[in-house]
């Protein structure tokens, strides 16, 4: 017998007509969308932020994200080093907030820029030659996509950590994908926008300067010229079935939020995961530490101890060293996240959600295990967890 | 399948629910599947014409007799 739930008139936590909730009609029945939610539109400059409203329309699944222009150097460049913020996290924060639900999205690009390269085994960044911090010729483990510009001039290029030799313009395009739900396919933890009682919004923090340019030579000069965003939504349509409106299931909302953890120490650093408790699944965390504002390479002469754990003493995954965990990241991800950015990832979605989601309601006090061979220089971690967790509904 | 507590073992978030027939257009509404458990089912009318044949016909179904040579043997259900 075809039955299918028909849900109360509140869907994440919003007014709706009556809906029936049944994913395999919906698929069957809606129509994927992409269209501009904003076009390409000047910024409004360094370390300031812009608010982009979403359309009221459909089930928003995703949204491409686009930032684009031209760094201008003039003067005498002297010494003038890009930081390791160059060129992914000029956004230095995704903001999104929906549906009552603030900061669903609260992450730097870099980190959006790895959930991509972890959630989506198609795009790989081998053969794409980078300088990273002063060393030139890598050609893995930049997390660069072949249609990125990280800074292009006449004379030389912007790479991250590393000198600027020349005073000219230099062009940059980098393209975003903010995972609005966590599974492109199910759709689960997608926006209901279908409303004109929904909120949507999606801010754009961008860099200051200091954060994206290290060091600016005594006589050097910097200015940002058409500098354009664009936001590009994929939306689905809610389609309508013999009188009844069909949608998946929108009972979860996809959560990536990412928090600095200051005062590491030379050991194993505890990191307590804030914001846990029941009705939340832990889907991945990600994780950078930093000495003197350069990530720390996931290797065994940086790291020692990495793990997770919970409870007074439970620690159902470690490595004694670094290098084991960067290369089981390789093996799950296709890509070497901890030779340059030095991200560490632990993830329970990828293989299989079921069966290794953590359930953070079993799960008190979750952390994970940092292990520094030596101590950092104003070290700090920045961590970033994918969570679920269930969306107001109404009864 | 598709739902998030088959794939992430998440609890079910869906209030009062109401069980509701609906089916692509173009497509069959089949109420009753197929099968011996379509058979079997009491919505199904079918099911009730063949309680209603077998009460008609009785346990004159399954009585019967046999002649074996010179030796006949008889039976039935009900008879004395």
């Amino acid at each position: 017998m075809a039955t299918q739930a028909q849900s109360a008139p509140l869907i994440q936590g919003v007014q709706s007509p009556d809906v029936i909730v049944n994913p395999q009609l919906f698929y069957a029945a809606t129509r994927r969308q992409r269209y501009a939610m904003r076009s390409l539109t000047s910024w409004s400059g360094i370390g300031s932020s812009d608010s982009v409203q979403l359309r009221q329309n459909g089930i928003v699944a995703g949204l491409e994200v686009r930032v684009k222009g031209t760094l201008t150097f003039g003067g005498t460049i002297g010494t003038t080093t890009m930081g390791y913020n160059w060129p992914a996290n000029l956004v230095k924060a995704f903001r999104l907030s929906a549906n009552g639900q603030s900061n669903l999205i609260s992450a730097n690009g870099l980190m959006i820029r790895a959930s991509e390269f972890v959630d989506n085994p198609k795009i790989q960044d081998q053969g794409r030659t980078i300088s990273f911090g002063g060393t030139t010729g890598y050609t893995d483990g930049s997390l660069k996509l072949s249609c990125d510009n990280w800074g292009t001039g006449a004379t030389d290029n912007l790479f991250p950590g590393t000198n600027v030799a020349t005073a000219e313009a230099k062009t940059f395009d980098i393209t975003y994908f903010v995972p609005v739900a966590a599974h492109q396919v199910s759709l689960i933890g997608s926006v209901y926008a279908q409303s004109s009682a929904t909120n949507l919004n999606l801010e754009l923090q961008w860099a200051t300067q200091a954060e994206i340019v290290s060091a600016l030579g005594a006589s050097a000069t910097l200015a940002y010229t058409s500098v354009q965003y664009s936001v590009v939504g994929i939306v689905y349509t809610i389609p309508n079935v013999n009188g009844n409106y069909v949608i998946p299931d929108l009972s979860q909302f996809h959560q990536i939020a990412q928090f600095r953890q200051s005062g590491l120490g030379q050991g194993t650093n505890q990191i307590l995961l804030p914001g846990t408790g029941v009705g939340r699944n832990l889907l991945r965390v990600y994780w950078q530490a930093f000495s003197s504002s350069a990530p720390l390479a996931i290797n065994d002469t940086n790291y020692s101890t990495v793990g997770w754990g919970y409870g007074g003493n439970q620690i159902p995954e470690q490595y004694d060293t670094g290098a084991p965990l960067a290369a089981m990241n390789e093996r799950l991800t296709g890509v070497h996240l901890g030779k340059l950015w030095g991200i560490g990832l632990w993830d329970f979605a990828s293989e299989n959600a079921l069966r290794d989601v953590v359930d953070e309601s079993t799960t008190a006090d979750l952390r994970i295990l940092v292990g520094l061979v030596s101590a950092p220089t104003s070290g700090y971690a920045e961590v970033c967890q994918e969570t679920l967790f269930a969306a107001p509904v109404g009864a | 399948m598709w739902d998030a507590q088959s794939m992430y073992g998440v609890t079910p978030q869906v209030p009062t629910q109401v069980m509701q027939a609906t089916t692509l257009p173009g497509t069959s509404g089949d109420d009753f599947g197929s099968g011996w458990r379509a058979m079997v089912n009491p919505n199904n009318p079918l099911f009730w014409a063949g309680v209603l044949i077998l009460a008609t016909v009785g346990a004159a179904g399954v009585a019967g007799s046999a002649r074996l040579g010179p030796a006949r043997i008889a039976g039935g259900v009900g008879k004395s």
